[in-house]
């Protein structure tokens, strides 16, 4: 057997070599804006930051929250003071986020001074479906959940980096980090505003929209066929999110709050697929039966699948299942109409 | 981060085989790092279950003095008889009581008189069958009188718990590891540091990169309820022999590797099991401490092939079947074991014909018939075993369910098989180029690990 110390050098050397250029992948590519990079915006805009930083920055502590996912990103605030509430705050989170991220986003933002009246929880199957670990959003789910579970929000330090480093270094971060790095710019910072109060905007999206060239795209027909593949798979609510879901309601009560926690909606298209493909049971009428078993006094349940629902159309629809602002406003003014409260049918 | 007794898994690899490594070099002297070996085997076979280091421990003990007494050279045969009785009754007890009530059952049931046998619960320890061969083995050598009994228990528990072999092999003798625990460098050996980094980063790419996903997309193919046509059985049949090939040569590169890090030379495993020219030479190239256990403690002294053809055809068939046994209470490996034996026989029956063929088509006859074998190999049932069978051999028509990027990923994975896996020579020259080759191999394994990582395939053994 020969002594080769050039074998060492040289493994070392590759092995330095190829963890050294995939860090720096991941740091310039900075696609969950984790890195104290800003030389290409997130692929993720870091939302959460984005959400706490305004939410430190309000003149005063929002006495209404809304939660939910992406689908509830999109109810304007300023539409709760038409039902009477003083400021409020969007805290619903992309990327797939479920109960158990609403349910420490309340925490966090009790936690931070807000003393609530009322809590809108924006719910559909994925807001209760256990996501396995490295599928779709799974870092960015994890970085809210080490925020808001852990430690206050805020930067990153600089004694964080060594291990962020090195959770980085998976497939799935590398191909994020190359997305981040080969999409154009203007394309990602056009995409997503954080307005003061928590809503999220996507002036690109709106813009197309507008110009009618949105769905020429076929972003609706994309989607739907994106989330009938998920929803093939689904059985019924995960009993972990939904236990998450009714101690978020419970810690809302507690704090002398209303909570109105409604089906989001579907496009009639996407709702037709899903009747036509014999999956629409599971996926919202046993997800019904999880939210009514909430009921209780200050706890009010609305379905809001269909649009005709919450006096909404099929034009207020991004894609199969997010809405716009002016949605989501009729969806708020909704969410106070007694006579829907599916709690309370006699009231109706 | 959960620790778990795999080589995969990012606690081993991150946290547990750095600290070892640190604190076994770090102990000047030799008797320090044999305790080293011991504990770090024992902490590692706790990650799998606590309870169960113990029954190591146990069992170390138990052959450590029966050893001890069939030196003393009184009652040999009696002390060689209850060693050997107390290893098979834990692989009894452990492994093969719930199969045997479950024969029972069937077979009064059959009689017409069902018996009311208990329903029971048994955890198979983890690379039991590994580590009972293993002490069986050193007291059979004892008895024989080709190695001395051991007066130094901590050397012995090392040799029977270290952790490189401990769980899924190779099945190390103690003849073959004594004299180099007694000779351990003080200092990490550059060649050996050089083989170790090599042998590791290569098994655990051959594990990460090649076998799991190979098995990601046949899986769904070897499930009882998969309609399969006959390419789909084939390519079934096929990627499980490369998975389980990749899986198992990378557990044993990765633990050769493990034993190069701690100054120690474990015996090869494998041999480029896919060049194998017969099913006899299959046998010498695949699994080979195993198979060179059962010929050494087993088919030489049943008297081998030296009291004529019969009996020679009834040890071969015997050995075989418990071979297949050894592997899991199942008629499956029963039937597996059997499939081989006749294997062997209808080889020595056919030497000379086989003989004059050319060297591509007796390779190409054994691989065909060694992947016919793995399919009792991973069938859940015998019956389960049959209906791929017949997918196999009787054409069912040529559509398919599963993408073209199956086949192909099975059919290049055949290609790095049989042309680029050879095992390592003791003398072998490792250049620059072998280095980034497993440089590269082992940060995209790390890459590619998953949070969960998947079991070795004999970790179940």
């Amino acid at each position: 057997m020969h002594r080769n110390p050039r074998f060492l050098r040289w493994f070392l050397v590759t092995l330095v070599g190829a963890g050294g250029l995939s860090a720096t992948v991941n740091v310039v590519g900075n696609p969950y804006g984790e890195f104290p990079t800003d030389l290409v915006p997130p692929t993720y805009e870091n939302e959460l930051e984005g959400k706490v930083m305004r939410f430190e920055r309000l003149a005063s502590r929002p006495d209404a929250l809304i939660l939910g996912s992406s689908r509830s990103t999109g109810l304007p605030p300023a539409a709760l003071r038409e039902v009477g509430a003083r400021q409020g705050f969007n805290f619903a989170l992309t990327a797939s986020a479920t109960a158990r991220d609403g349910s420490a986003a309340l925490n966090w933002s009790l936690g931070g001074g807000a003393s609530v009246n009322t809590v809108l929880i924006g719910v559909e199957a994925d807001y209760v479906q256990k996501f396995e670990s490295g599928g779709r959003g799974s870092r960015a789910r994890d970085l809210v959940r080490e925020n808001l579970e852990g430690a206050s929000p805020g930067g990153t330090e600089w004694w964080e980096l060594p291990g962020k480093l090195l959770r980085s270094l998976n497939v799935a971060y590398l191909g994020e980090s190359w997305t981040s790095l080969t999409t154009r710019p203007k394309e990602r910072a056009d995409d997503l505003v954080i307005e003061p109060d928590g809503l999220l905007r996507h002036p690109r999206a709106e813009e197309e929209r507008a110009a009618g060239v949105r769905e020429a795209e076929g972003w609706l027909e994309e989607t739907i066929r994106f989330h009938m593949g998920e929803y093939r798979n689904f059985t019924e609510p995960d009993p972990v999110e939904i236990a998450f879901l009714q101690d978020l309601v419970r810690r809302a009560i507690a704090e002398g709050a209303a909570v109105r926690i409604f089906h989001t909606p579907f496009h009639p298209d996407f709702a037709d697929a899903l009747v036509q493909e014999d999956i629409y049971g599971r996926v919202h009428d046993r997800l019904m039966d999880a939210l009514l078993s909430l009921c209780a006094p200050n706890v009010h349940v609305l379905d809001f699948a269909r649009p005709e629902s919450y006096g909404g159309t099929t034009d207020e629809f991004f894609d199969a299942t997010h809405t716009d602002s002016v949605a989501g406003r009729k969806m708020i003014l909704a969410a106070h109409d007694a006579s829907l409260d599916l709690c309370r049918p006699d009231e109706s | 981060m959960a620790c778990e007794a795999l080589f995969n898994s990012p606690c081993f690899l991150f946290l547990f085989l750095p600290a070892t490594l640190v604190l076994y070099w770090a102990v000047p002297h030799r008797t320090w790092k044999v305790a080293m070996l011991a504990v770090s085997g024992l902490v590692f076979y706790s990650f799998w279950d606590v309870r169960f280091a113990g029954l190591l421990v146990a069992t170390a003990a138990v052959d450590y003095v029966l050893a001890l007494r069939i030196a003393a050279g009184t009652r040999k045969k009696l002390w060689l008889v209850c060693s050997v009785s107390f290893n098979l009754g834990i692989l009894a007890v452990f492994k093969y009581a719930l199969f045997a009530l479950d024969g029972f059952r069937s077979l009064f049931a059959v009689l017409g008189s069902p018996i009311e046998v208990p329903y029971a619960s048994i955890v198979l320890p983890v690379g039991i069958s590994f580590f009972t061969f293993k002490t069986m083995s050193y007291t059979i050598d004892v008895y024989r009188g080709e190695v001395a009994a051991t007066r130094n228990f901590l050397k012995y528990l090392a040799f029977v718990s270290m952790f490189p072999d401990l769980v899924a092999g190779p099945i190390v003798r103690y003849r073959s590891i004594s004299s180099q625990l007694d000779e351990l460098p003080r200092v990490p050996q550059p060649n050996h540091l050089n083989l170790g980094l090599y042998l590791f980063s290569i098994g655990l790419a051959k594990k990460v990169l090649i076998a799991d996903t190979i098995a990601q997309t046949i899986d769904p193919l070897w499930s009882p309820t998969a309609t399969l046509s006959t390419p789909g059985a084939w390519v079934a049949a096929v990627g499980f022999s490369l998975q389980l090939f990749f899986d198992f040569s990378g557990y044993s590169d990765m633990a050769l590797g493990l034993g190069y890090f701690l100054g120690l030379r474990l015996p090869q495993n494998f041999d480029a099991p896919f060049q194998a020219s017969s099913p006899s030479d299959f046998w010498k190239r695949w699994h080979i401490s195993l198979s060179s256990w059962f010929r050494d403690y087993l088919y030489i002294p049943l008297g081998g092939n030296r009291r004529g053809a019969r009996r020679t055809a009834l040890n071969l068939m015997l050995v075989m079947v418990l071979a297949g046994m050894w592997h899991g209470a199942s008629w499956t490996f029963a039937a597996w074991g059997a499939f081989h034996g006749l294997l062997l026989l209808g080889h020595r029956a056919l030497e000379p014909q086989w003989a004059s063929w050319p060297s591509a088509v007796q390779k190409t006859c054994t691989f065909f018939l060694i992947t016919l074998g793995w399919v009792l190999f991973r069938a859940e049932t015998v019956d389960h075993a049959l209906v791929v069978y017949a997918r196999m051999l009787v054409p069912t028509g040529l559509t398919e369910g599963f993408a073209l990027s199956v086949p192909v990923l099975v059919g290049v994975s055949l290609l790095v098989a049989v042309l680029f896996v050879g095992p390592l020579r003791n003398d072998a020259t490792l250049r620059a180029r072998h280095a980034v080759f497993a440089a590269a191999a082992l940060f995209a394994s790390i890459v590619m690990l998953n949070v969960r990582p998947s079991p070795f395939l004999y970790y179940r053994f």
